[in-house]
């Protein structure tokens, strides 16, 4: 059970990644680059001109174009607490080992 | 004639001309923020296809009337001489350099480049983590010798007039890797360079920032790089790197660059818990170059590669799906439970250089 349990999250993380096949998620993906302008974008009547309202800007398929990943807040540690600092204490040559391992 | 690869709007712009340009396949990029305020391509993305033109021979590029659509056709990579660009100050230098890096030693002949701007800022990669996490990455696919990225002089933003020199030699062809263990942090390294400012305010960078990296380790040490005279650019500024580096050559880096108005010590900070975060994903190479990394393991020989990565960025997801439609290659990515880590398998396709003389 376990062997098969990972084999399907594997597939649901290529799934994710290349979104093709029945993951919601990945369908999600796909679809936010055609199905956009009916859903997010309103379209607001001035005189003659029509001006068109995107809800985000700089989102979507013009995303803005940065490698740097700033992790948000909401997904960060408090550092400052030693419990948490426990966390990665064994990733260091100082830290305790197990006894397999040298 | 490779076929055209048709893709839509201004994200991943520079993952797609660099996958162009090494692919050969033509790109063809519409709807560039065509419902924006301000439509089209925007000045850095300009700034950045003049880059390619220069890097490359025989490159067309065309851009549509409205600035929404871009032609490019790639020509050969081929450098004769010393190239210089002037980056602007919308983006820093490092926008700029990080794709240059992967195409470097793919070219003819030996990059060597200035490039001229914004040194650090907190949007792009700044030289200093480039210099220290990026370009070791690169021996271990193979380029050797000859590496070097040197800072002439430092530009904070908004102003920027700094200076940064790359070289780069040529590669026949890249090493296939095989790396799932990340190790063990051994020491820890870091530079806080300031300019047109007191060199005090590195020293309190720094002692915030190994006041909370000495509860782990004590081989922590942070230089002190302060700029003065010419070297010293057009805005005040500084700005903090961190690396640490593990018994089986991992590095993990992190940067904070100082906003307007933010005190040392919480610039210090900061980034130490970045470098925590970091260390935490347990990847083999840090989040920022997981593009890199995977690149070269497509362009590497026929053989399978294999690295351990800690969660994918956005950038990785996205590049990951680039790779699919110019090289047709898809990754087999395994999660690890145990450790919380994907292990992320491909088959090069072989990419040489046919450039390169052999001996």
């Amino acid at each position: 059970a376990a062997e098969s349990f990972k084999a399907r999250r594997s597939k649901n993380i290529m799934h994710l990644v290349y979104g093709k096949g029945g993951d919601s998620e990945a369908k999600d993906i796909e679809k936010s680059t055609d199905g956009k302008e009916d859903s997010d974008t309103e379209v607001e009547e001035s005189g003659l001109f029509k001006i068109k309202k995107t809800s985000q800007a700089n989102s979507g398929i013009n995303q803005f174009d940065a490698t740097k990943h700033r992790l948000p807040d909401e997904y960060r540690h408090d550092w400052h607490n030693p419990e948490i600092r426990e966390m990665i204490r064994n990733r260091f040559v100082t830290g305790k080992w197990d006894n397999d391992e040298d | 004639m490779a076929s055209l690869v048709k893709l839509e709007g201004a994200q991943c712009f520079r993952q797609r001309l660099v996958l162009s340009i090494l692919s050969g396949k033509p790109v063809k990029i519409t709807k560039i923020r065509a419902e924006e305020d301000s439509p089209g391509l925007s000045d850095y993305e300009v700034s950045f296809l003049r880059l390619m033109d220069k890097m490359t021979n025989g490159s067309l590029i065309e851009i549509g009337y409205t600035g929404t659509s871009v032609l490019f056709r790639p020509g050969i990579l081929s450098i004769r001489r010393k190239i210089e660009h002037d980056c602007g100050t919308s983006r820093s230098i490092g926008y700029f350099l990080e794709p240059i890096i992967a195409l470097a030693p793919f070219a003819k002949t030996e990059l060597n480049l200035t490039l001229i701007g914004i040194t650090n800022d907190d949007i792009d990669p700044s030289v200093d983590t480039l210099r220290t996490v990026s370009l070791p990455l690169l021996r271990r696919f193979g380029v050797e010798d000859g590496v070097v990225l040197k800072v002439n002089a430092r530009g904070a933003p908004p102003l920027g007039g700094g200076e940064v020199v790359f070289q780069c030699p040529v590669v026949k062809a890249l090493a296939p890797i095989q790396w799932d263990d990340a190790g063990m942090i051994k020491r820890i390294r870091g530079t806080v360079y300031s300019t047109r400012m007191s060199p005090q305010t590195a020293n309190r960078v720094v002692d915030k920032a190994r006041g909370l990296l000495n509860t782990f380790i004590p081989d922590v040490y942070i230089y002190c790089d302060h700029y003065k005279g010419k070297e010293s650019g057009k805005s005040p500024g500084y700005a903090i790197s961190l690396v640490a580096e593990t018994t089986t050559g991992t590095l993990y880096g992190t940067e904070v660059a100082a906003e307007k108005g933010s005190l040392p010590e919480d610039v210090g900070d900061e980034a130490a818990k970045l470098l925590f975060e970091e260390i935490l994903q347990g990847g083999c190479v840090d989040t920022q170059n997981q593009n890199l990394a995977l690149l070269f393991m497509v362009l590497g020989p026929e053989d399978v590669s294999k690295i351990r990565l800690g969660k994918l960025s956005p950038a990785t997801i996205d590049f990951l799906r680039h790779i699919k439609n110019f090289f047709g290659v898809t990754f087999r990515i395994v999660p690890d439970e145990a450790t919380d880590t994907l292990m992320m398998t491909c088959v090069g396709v072989g990419y040489t250089n046919l450039s390169k003389r052999i001996g």
